[in-house]
């Protein structure tokens, strides 16, 4: 009722928006709709920093075939009906090749049907149904290749039986299906598998469950982030000093990195791309958009950050070997011979190529192997965090 | 398995101090005056605003936190009552009337209070330090939270304040009063408008407090308003309308059902145990458990 009431009360352009520019036969518009509040609104504003700093690197290098890039988002207020609002007043307002469709599932399904009705090229790092919309393309892991890293992460942390604990909305609750109907496969035992209002809350209970059922290691899942240090605080109220807990790279924003009580930092960690190890380091287009993100203010999550930035980077990509910024063809067939390709270093932040085919628009298993990491607690520096690489083998 | 439940049950009961006070602000307005303020939910989530940014930004001792946190929810109560329900008093032409179109003004107060604070505040869930340790007593191997124990025996405390107050004093007997026979109080000049302006900031500075308390549990976020609303009603409707301690036996209550079943079930079917419970309770005793014929030992029941 509360969704519906503001956004019946909400300006006829969604909300807060902006620009960096007017658009002219100079420039190349590129769209994006947001969370930059609700729900998901501080994975809005890592995406939004992103896609911001990665322009400014971009355009200061003389843009795409002699134009400048132009930014223009909407806020979708983390609701799926604003993100459709939001998706159909950009493309009218200002008319894009490509569009950024934003960080969650429930976003991207309600912003995908629009572009593929305006064959605009969308970038998700959501889920899609594979084959039901053409002009879309994942920009981050799917769930059975975050579970998999997820299960390689544990087995590195010694642990073979593990507790899942999952909040009742979490989006990715495809990720927990994944680990748990996998979990012989990789040498693990689900020992309790429970679930959790939305939010921070008392997991005395469910720890206590876990700890019953011998449980070396704690697998947690929240939409909500800080939910992990609710949970690591009822962890020491416990004194349960034995059991490691692994978190996903959506817990990665420095409030919870900065915040996990200091007698249960040993037990944490976060298993997440390998970008937050040395985010500057993997290419001179990399220590650029990280000095780009540091200039903007301090680094809040440089992984998200970085793979919205890669949605540009595969429409510049996509743009100079086309050598067209409007022809969509010859866009998505560019993006779709990326399998055969071979794409120069340093071209993209997060991954060395997507790999799509015309039948395949997601990113393939062999972009995984060596993508990830395990984080640890504590301050980051620029965005860089301590920890070390995993390798993960293909699901 | 006992293990468990028992710890569920009590981070249920600690909860469900939250949800009491809630459902106690909400009996306090109801009986003076037959309206029902939602916005009890959202001055909760004000509360836990107020500890994060005095208490653990800023570094102001407890006590004046709560101090702060008193008199700026009696505030918002008491602007509440003078913007959604005074309007409509004067021209409401009895009591039902006015319990109808107080519904939908106070409904749109706790929209727009909610999104002040969101506006205000942002769409973070920031941690929040706990005012107590952490770690606490044991008993039979159960660790028993501290901060459950400050919250259970602070609202323990309110609810004999209140009980003793409206029973024994001449304050209580005023408001017992308004709310047996409001013509006869007003002719008796008794200031019905003063009794219920009380009400309505005394529920104020309660929701307020209760933020305060449950700020390092449920952390600073705007997202639990709905909840909090919905389940200190449910709280009041199982509690009994009318009783103050009804009232908090209903936030035990439904403190429990929210977090023991959590154990067994998925927590998307919390709301339904929880709302289905409020429906049983309602058949088997329309006025809920501890509600009687007369609010607060009077003779008439006000209703809804």
């Amino acid at each position: 009722m509360t969704a519906l009431l503001a956004a019946a009360c909400s300006s006829p352009s969604g909300g807060s928006g902006g620009s960096s520019g007017n658009g002219s036969s100079a420039s190349i518009n590129f769209d994006a709709v947001v969370d930059l509040t609700g729900a998901y609104g501080q994975y809005g504003e890592y995406d939004l920093a992103g896609l911001k700093a990665d322009i400014a690197v971009i355009n200061d290098h003389g843009g795409v075939l002699g134009k400048k890039l132009e930014l223009h988002y909407l806020d979708d207020q983390s609701e799926a009906s604003q993100a459709y609002l939001d998706a159909e007043q950009l493309l009218s307002q200002y008319p894009a090749t490509f569009l950024d469709a934003g960080t969650v599932t429930p976003t991207c399904d309600a912003i995908l049907p629009v572009t593929t009705r305006d064959k605009v090229i969308s970038f998700c790092s959501g889920s899609f149904p594979p084959g039901k919309y053409p002009y879309a393309f994942g920009v981050a892991p799917d769930p059975s290749q975050m579970a998999a890293s997820e299960a390689e992460a544990l087995k590195d942390l010694g642990a073979t039986k593990v507790a899942l604990i999952t909040d009742a909305e979490a989006g990715d609750t495809a990720v927990i299906a994944d680990v748990v109907s996998d979990a012989s496969h990789y040498g693990l035992k689900v020992v309790s598998d429970a679930t959790t209002p939305v939010g921070p809350t008392d997991y005395v209970a469910q720890l206590q469950q876990a700890k019953s059922d011998d449980a070396q290691a704690i697998l947690l899942h929240s939409v909500v982030p800080t939910s992990v240090i609710a949970l690591m605080r009822d962890l020491e109220t416990l004194n349960w000093t034995n059991v490691k807990v692994l978190v996903n790279d959506e817990s990665v924003g420095t409030d919870v990195m900065e915040n996990i009580p200091a007698a249960v930092s040993d037990q944490f960690n976060v298993v997440a791309p390998r970008i937050y190890l040395h985010p500057k380091q993997s290419s001179p287009f990399a220590s650029e958009f990280v000095d780009q993100l540091a200039a903007e203010g301090p680094i809040a999550d440089v992984g998200i950050s970085a793979y919205h930035a890669d949605a540009i980077n595969l429409a510049v990509y996509a743009m100079k070997t086309a050598k067209t910024t409007s022809n969509l063809n010859a866009l998505v067939n560019a993006l779709t011979s990326t399998h055969s390709a071979t794409i120069p270093a340093g071209t993209l932040l997060d991954f060395d190529n997507p790999e799509y085919s015309p039948s395949e628009h997601v990113l393939p298993n062999s972009a995984f192997t060596d993508y990830w990491c395990i984080l640890r607690p504590g301050t980051p520096v620029q965005g860089e965090y301590q920890g070390e690489t995993i390798t993960v083998e293909a699901p | 398995m006992l293990r468990e439940g028992l710890l569920a049950a009590e981070a249920g009961i600690g909860i469900g101090a939250l949800y009491g006070l809630v459902a106690l602000g909400y009996t306090l307005i109801l009986a003076s005056c037959g309206v029902f303020n939602l916005v009890q939910g959202a001055l909760v989530v004000a509360g836990s605003m107020v500890m994060l940014g005095l208490w653990q930004i800023l570094g102001w001792p407890i006590l004046a936190v709560a101090a702060v946190a008193l008199l700026g929810g009696a505030i918002v109560g008491l602007v509440t009552y003078l913007i959604s329900v005074l309007p409509l008093a004067r021209f409401s032409r009895g009591s039902d009337a006015l319990t109808e179109g107080t519904l939908v003004t106070t409904f749109a107060v706790w929209l727009i209070l909610g999104t002040i604070i969101t506006l205000t505040f942002g769409n973070a869930t920031v941690a929040v330090n706990s005012y107590v340790p952490v770690s606490g007593i044991s008993i039979g191997g159960i660790p028993i939270q501290p901060i459950y124990i400050v919250m259970v025996g602070i609202t323990l405390v309110i609810i004999g304040l209140f009980e003793f107050g409206v029973r024994r004093t001449s304050i209580g007997l005023v408001l017992r009063a308004t709310v047996e026979d409001t013509e006869g109080a007003r002719l008796a000049g008794v200031s019905v408008t003063r009794v219920v302006m009380v009400s309505f900031a005394t529920a104020g500075a309660l929701a307020a407090i209760a933020g305060i308390l449950i700020a390092p549990v449920t952390f600073a976020s705007p997202y639990p308003n709905s909840d909090l609303a919905f389940y200190g009603f449910a709280a009041m409707a199982i509690g009994g309308f009318g009783s103050f301690t009804g009232a908090i036996v209903g936030g035990f209550i439904v403190g429990i059902l929210t977090n023991v079943p959590a154990l067994w079930v998925n927590s998307n079917y919390m709301s339904l145990i929880v709302y289905g419970a409020m429906l049983l309770v309602l058949w088997v005793r329309p006025a809920g458990l501890f509600g009687v014929a007369g609010s607060f030992g009077s003779a008439k029941l006000r209703e809804l």
